[in-house]
């Protein structure tokens, strides 16, 4: 299998079951390198370690919240052009069309996610990394 | 002459007695003791019958018969008292007896008839009053009727509305994780025979499944603000019936589409309506499995058919105002039993089987279509199956959300 440049994807979820598994498929994939994280709070610190293509948040998390995490992000002038796409169990796939898929301007899905559709998704976010 | 006060008359029962006693003792006692002829008898008899007829008339509180009996009485006595002192020489008898009867006759039959009527037009006023208190009554008990099921209603939708968001949270996030998983083992080709890879497959629906009652709960708890855009109604609807097409084709039903030609711009949440007619087309069509005709009509109409609730803009105008569009989905289905039928906008409420329907697609369209101060209804046809009619306006006044929800809902 191609090996060149697979996409690093950090997934941050507090469900330990869900980075296990959604990092078992796209690593199946063999198009990405996938770093999870269960707590919120060490979102930033393995980000700058790891330096992803694309941060997935959980929105609801019981230590941080997913929005103020990616606002943080944002403010942190290493990670800021990193790419966000929150992933939530709070809203509707229908909400997601409502607001054409954007959260405080970051793209969103909501769970549970199709794999195939997460994977087209981190594909054009990281596409341009 | 003055009616005699009904209270008066029954606050004097000792001093009619005692008139009746003299009434009948002056003439017993004239006869006893100047008894000649058999006319004196037949005096007696008169003024006896008339004593019972006094007290019945005084104790019933008929002013004019009692003052007419009570005359006739003095002067039949007075006509005694006469023949007493005359010693029974009168020279006429029967003609006296004739003329005092005559005017009694006459007395008693025009106080009867003034209290037969009195009493009628009394008794029609009561009755009235009856009447109107009685509708008064029906009428605030039908409204605390509707109260109270408003009442339950709004309790059961905040009960809803609160456990919605936990439920969507909890479940969400294990439903993620079986549809990752299902989807990994599929994808890695590790299904070894067609017996697992069947079981993948229904593992996936089942996932989709509890998401989607998941989803419906949340779209119902939670409305969110409507997105209102100019739409064109065909397409949605074109967009629509897209969307259900493999349900159409598995179900082998015919889709017939009677859809009008040149309709303007309609503003709604495209997204929100293309979720009504979802509900109702899919309702249609499993209402009618296995053979059938599913029609979608659309056409300009006018909101006058909204009712009053929706202004009364449109009053008067017949043609000429056509403000609004009229979608229909009929089924040729077996339609819905009338005990059913005040039911079906009941949240959890439904006649399909177990695990086919969440009993909250009606609930969240008639929802919708009340957001958009439209209104749905859902009749059985005369000719067989159901038919589901959407009335929405062109443009939706400002206020969507307002007070006239309740009584654009289709009578429950």
């Amino acid at each position: 299998m191609e090996t060149t440049a697979k996409k690093r994807v950090l997934l941050v979820d507090d469900e330990p079951t869900i980075t296990r598994t959604v990092k078992l498929y796209l690593e199946g994939t063999g198009a990405f390198e996938v770093r999870t994280e269960n707590q919120g709070k060490q979102a930033i610190p393995a980000a700058r370690e790891f330096r992803p293509q694309v941060i997935v948040l959980d929105i609801v998390m019981p230590d941080a919240d997913g929005g103020t995490i990616a606002a943080d992000i944002k403010a942190d002038p290493d990670l800021k052009d990193t790419p966000i796409l929150f992933l939530t169990a709070l809203v509707s796939q229908s909400e997601v069309g409502a607001h054409r898929g954007k959260i405080g301007g970051h793209p969103f899905l909501a769970k549970p996610v199709d794999m195939d559709k997460l994977v087209d998704t981190l594909n054009a976010l990281a596409g341009g990394h | 002459m003055q009616p005699i006060p009904s209270q008066v008359m029954r606050t004097l029962p000792a001093r009619a007695l005692a008139l009746s006693a003299a009434a009948l003792a002056v003439p017993i006692l004239g006869i006893v003791f100047f008894s000649e002829s058999l006319d004196r008898y037949s005096v007696l008899l008169w003024t006896l019958a008339l004593v019972p007829a006094f007290l019945l008339a005084y104790y019933r509180s008929w002013p004019w018969v009692s003052l007419a009996l009570a005359a006739g009485m003095a002067l039949l006595i007075a006509g005694y008292l006469v023949a007493i002192v005359r010693g029974f020489e009168a020279p006429d008898w029967p003609f006296l007896v004739f003329v005092v009867s005559a005017y009694i006759a006459i007395a008693l039959g025009a106080g009867w008839i003034g209290e037969l009527r009195e009493s009628a037009a009394a008794r029609q006023t009561t009755r009235q009053e009856l009447e109107r208190a009685y509708e008064a009554l029906q009428r605030s008990h039908a409204e605390l009727q509707a109260a109270q099921l408003q009442l339950i209603q709004a309790e059961k939708l905040e009960s809803v509305g609160r456990l919605a968001a936990g439920v969507a949270h909890e479940v969400k996030n294990p439903l993620m994780t079986l549809l990752a998983g299902i989807q990994y083992l599929q994808k890695q080709g590790l299904a070894t025979n067609a017996d697992v890879e069947g079981l993948l497959v229904d593992m996936s629906t089942a996932v989709k499944r509890a998401d989607f009652v998941i989803r419906e709960l949340l779209n119902f708890s939670s409305p969110h603000p409507l997105d209102m855009k100019a739409n064109d109604l065909n397409d949605v609807v074109e967009r629509t019936l897209g969307l259900v097409k493999h349900e159409v084709d598995r179900v082998r039903i015919t889709v017939v589409r009677e859809l009008g030609e040149g309709l303007p711009p309609v503003t709604f949440d495209a997204y929100r309506i293309q979720q009504v007619f979802l509900n109702l087309i899919m309702n249609a069509a499993q209402a009618m499995d296995g053979s059938g005709t599913l029609t979608v009509r659309t056409r300009l109409t006018s909101a006058s058919a909204l009712g009053t609730a929706a202004g009364n803009r449109a009053t008067g105008a017949v043609m000429s105002n056509l403000d609004a569009v009229l979608i229909e989905v009929d089924d040729t289905g077996p339609g819905i039993p009338a005990d059913k039928l005040p039911k079906i906008y009941d949240p959890f409420f439904t006649t399909k089987p177990t695990g086919q329907g969440t009993g909250l697609g009606l609930s969240v369209a008639l929802q919708i279509v009340e957001m958009h101060g439209g209104k749905l209804s859902i009749v059985n046809r005369a000719e067989g199956g159901v038919r589901a009619t959407v009335l929405l306006r062109l443009q939706p006044e400002q206020d969507t959300h307002g007070d006239d929800r309740e009584e654009t809902r289709p009578a429950r």
